[in-house]
């Protein structure tokens, strides 16, 4: 007779007894029908935003060639019968009518989560008058309460993992207790605790498994490159593994209580609406509560007093405008319209700025405030990181949003001077232009500080699992 | 060998176990009568570890119960009233993975030996035991404490709701574990059964063990007889 290690018994015969009890068909099919419903979801998010952008960029090509075409024509003194506001070779005209795409192309893991990409414009066509693109790209509402909106796999893994683990883990000591084998169990040679947690981590290592699994054949059939981004890849899978493990650790230490299975679910689902709902809805209010975030009425109508305010001293304005910029005086040519335009604008931005200023500082306040008490809950942690590795974070964001800002500068700047000094643009000018190339923020840092604390969370649990055990006599699990 | 030592237990201001001074040797069966509530049960739970004694102490094989709670339990088999098991694995593999629980590690030969042994029908050994009555999970644990090798069994009302046939072979079963001397120790309410298995019996009341007796110097209609005077008397007051 051999003497045998007691755990590949539990392993072998709970792993026999849940397979029997159709658990892990339940799981597998369950998570089969998540993982591919969520990822479609992504997926159609992701093909229209760059369905979207390609369609700006062919249009923009469009407009190119027959721009190119203009060009040629009037170069080689031909007329041409297009309005004069199509005129390309008017620089103010190629400004406005033949704009760049400035466009945020998806990340490869783009569809794992929306993030903030439901509430950011992905491609601006920055133009030398008109909108005002930090009109445009400062986001008035809190982008907060737009987090938790779409069925992407993020979802998935925040909200619908944690009910899964719950369903898998409440009972898995008051169970036994309650089916009355558990007194058969306690008397063998066995450490109740041990025991417990064998339980769990095995059900940990099954759920885990059958997600790791599910989620390395369906993200390449959606379009994800596993190997081209293995550290992504990487991250999103030890985020996926560090999040189910607190939750199965938080069910283990429910479980040590030696509560019955209908006050473990009860003490699990309040967990979860606390962790999951309440806090990250708490935060969004007190976001809001504490850093208020102006009107966007109030913006435009403060735009709107400074744009009639700079109409009516539009030859001062000029002046004044030529003196900041003596580089751009003393040119005849030109429209003096189109100068005295330029001029105010330039005072429009700088009395916009105070305003836009405070809707900037009001934001990042919040996003500051949001930030930093991430770490109250694993879900919001979960959350920004997976914002993070599918670029579409607030980072991601402000980041664009910078690039676009520099780049609808120097485009302006491209065709300023030749509208004060009353060129024409010519086509030789067209490899010139100023080009967009979305160049993503650098590093992970929100997602390596997320999981650090996701496992440290996880510590936290088993350390106090384990100081617990050892206070508490294993008698306390068992039935009174 | 088991021995209670001055072994009390009390629940708030209720003697569950009062003062109860017991010992099984080995190859004995001890059985304890009482009424519900006189602390049988109690004090199976006592020597399993499953609760704390307020006073005194609980000792198997020479080993105390509450501070070396694990060794005592290697010497240990238990069945209690109604034995459940794991209703979605099988006879055979409910013993193989209590056995692996105990250390102990069999083939499936003997496994089934065991089972066929303690009276379990062949045709059931693989069937699951959600389809197993109270008597053939019982005749599971009777193999499961054979197997265990266990030298002390406790066992708690085994033979309640058995019908007469089972609580027979139930019966035979514990005489031949006597044989290999395995002290045992039952609770139970059946009274012929107390006395045709047992070599002491002890009756308890509201916590006391009020009486011992050697089981070969009684009858059984004398046993009834002095049992049921036992729990109409009222307990003496003490002084």
């Amino acid at each position: 007779m051999k003497t045998p290690n007691s755990s590949r018994y539990h392993f072998r015969y709970e792993f026999i007894s849940l397979l029997r009890q159709r658990w892990l068909q339940f799981l597998g099919f369950t998570l089969l029908l998540l993982v591919v419903f969520s990822l479609y979801n992504g997926k159609q998010k992701v093909d229209l935003r760059m369905g979207t952008i390609n369609e700006a960029i062919a249009t923009v090509k469009e407009k190119d060639s027959l721009g190119v075409i203009l060009l040629d024509s009037i170069e080689a003194g031909h007329t041409v019968s297009v309005p004069r506001w199509y005129m390309p070779n008017k620089p103010n005209v190629m400004g406005y009518n033949y704009p760049r795409v400035a466009a945020m192309p998806a990340d490869n893991m783009a569809m794992i989560a929306t993030g903030q990409s439901d509430i950011y414009s992905h491609y601006v066509k920055p133009t030398m008058y008109g909108e005002s693109f930090e009109l445009n790209f400062t986001e008035l509402s809190n982008p907060v309460q737009l987090m938790f909106g779409s069925f992407d796999l993020s979802f998935v893994l925040i909200y619908l993992l944690p009910l899964i683990v719950i369903a898998f883990a409440y009972n898995i000591l008051s169970q036994e207790r309650e089916q009355g084998i558990l007194s058969l169990v306690a008397s063998h040679p066995i450490s109740l605790y041990n025991w417990l947690l064998q339980k769990a981590f095995l059900r940990y290592i099954i759920l885990a498994g059958i997600l790791i699994v599910l989620l390395l054949v369906t993200l390449p059939s959606v379009g994800v490159s596993l190997f081209a981004d293995i550290g992504k890849t990487s991250t999103l899978l030890l985020l996926t593994l560090g999040y189910l493990l607190f939750w199965f650790l938080l069910a283990f230490l429910i479980n040590l209580r030696g509560k019955s299975s209908a006050n473990n679910a009860v003490t699990l689902i309040a967990w979860w609406i606390a962790l999951v709902l309440l806090l990250p809805s708490s935060i969004n209010q007190t976001a809001n509560s504490l850093f208020p975030v102006p009107s966007r009425a109030r913006l435009v109508n403060e735009l709107r007093v400074v744009n009639v305010e700079a109409e009516k001293k539009a030859d001062e304005l000029l002046a004044s405008f030529l003196r900041d910029h003596p580089e751009l005086a003393g040119h005849e040519g030109g429209s003096q319209g189109w100068k005295e335009y330029f001029a105010s604008q330039d005072l429009i931005r700088k009395e916009i700025q105070p305003v836009l200023d405070e809707y900037e500082v009001s934001l990042q306040r919040q996003q500051a405030w949001v930030d930093n008490l991430r770490f109250i809950s694993p879900a919001l942690l979960l959350q920004g990181a997976l914002n993070e590795v599918s670029g579409t974070s607030t980072k991601h964001y402000k980041n664009y949003r910078q690039q676009v800002s520099d780049f609808s500068i120097a485009w302006r700047d491209f065709f300023m001077p030749l509208v004060f000094r009353g060129e024409d643009f010519t086509k030789a000018m067209m490899a010139d232009l100023p080009g967009f190339t979305y160049q993503p923020p650098a590093g992970n840092s929100t997602s390596t500080a997320n999981m650090i604390a996701i496992m440290v969370y996880c510590g936290l649990l088993l350390g106090g699992g384990l100081v617990w055990s050892r206070k508490r006599s294993s008698r306390a699990l068992m039935p009174a | 060998m088991l021995e209670a030592i001055n072994l009390s237990k009390s629940y708030g201001g209720h003697m569950a176990v009062s003062d109860l001074n017991l010992s099984v040797a080995t190859g004995d069966i001890y059985c304890l009568l009482g009424a519900n509530g006189a602390g049988k049960t109690t004090t199976i739970n006592l020597f399993m570890g499953f609760i704390n004694p307020t006073a005194g102490q609980v000792k198997v094989n020479g080993l105390d119960v509450a501070s070396e709670s694990n060794e005592t339990k290697k010497h240990l088999a238990y069945i209690p009233e109604n034995l459940m098991l794991y209703p979605n694995l099988t006879g055979i593999e409910n013993l193989d993975f209590f056995c692996g629980l105990a250390g102990k590690s069999y083939d499936k030969e003997q496994l089934e030996e065991m089972l066929i042994d303690c009276g379990l029908q062949p045709e059931f050994i693989h069937t699951w035991v959600s389809q197993y009555s109270k008597g053939m999970r019982q005749k599971v644990g009777i193999a499961l404490a054979r197997a265990r090798e266990a030298s002390v069994l406790l066992l708690d009302e085994p033979t309640s709701g058995l019908d007469p046939k089972a609580s027979n072979e139930f019966s035979e079963l514990l005489l031949s574990m006597k044989e290999k001397g395995v002290a045992t120790l039952m609770a139970t309410h059946d009274l012929f059964r107390a006395k045709e298995t047992g070599t002491h019996i002890g009756i308890m009341k509201q916590g006391e063990l009020v009486h011992s007796l050697e089981a070969d110097a009684i009858t059984v209609l004398e046993l009834e007889e002095f049992y049921l005077d036992t729990m109409t008397i009222a307990k003496p007051q003490e002084s």
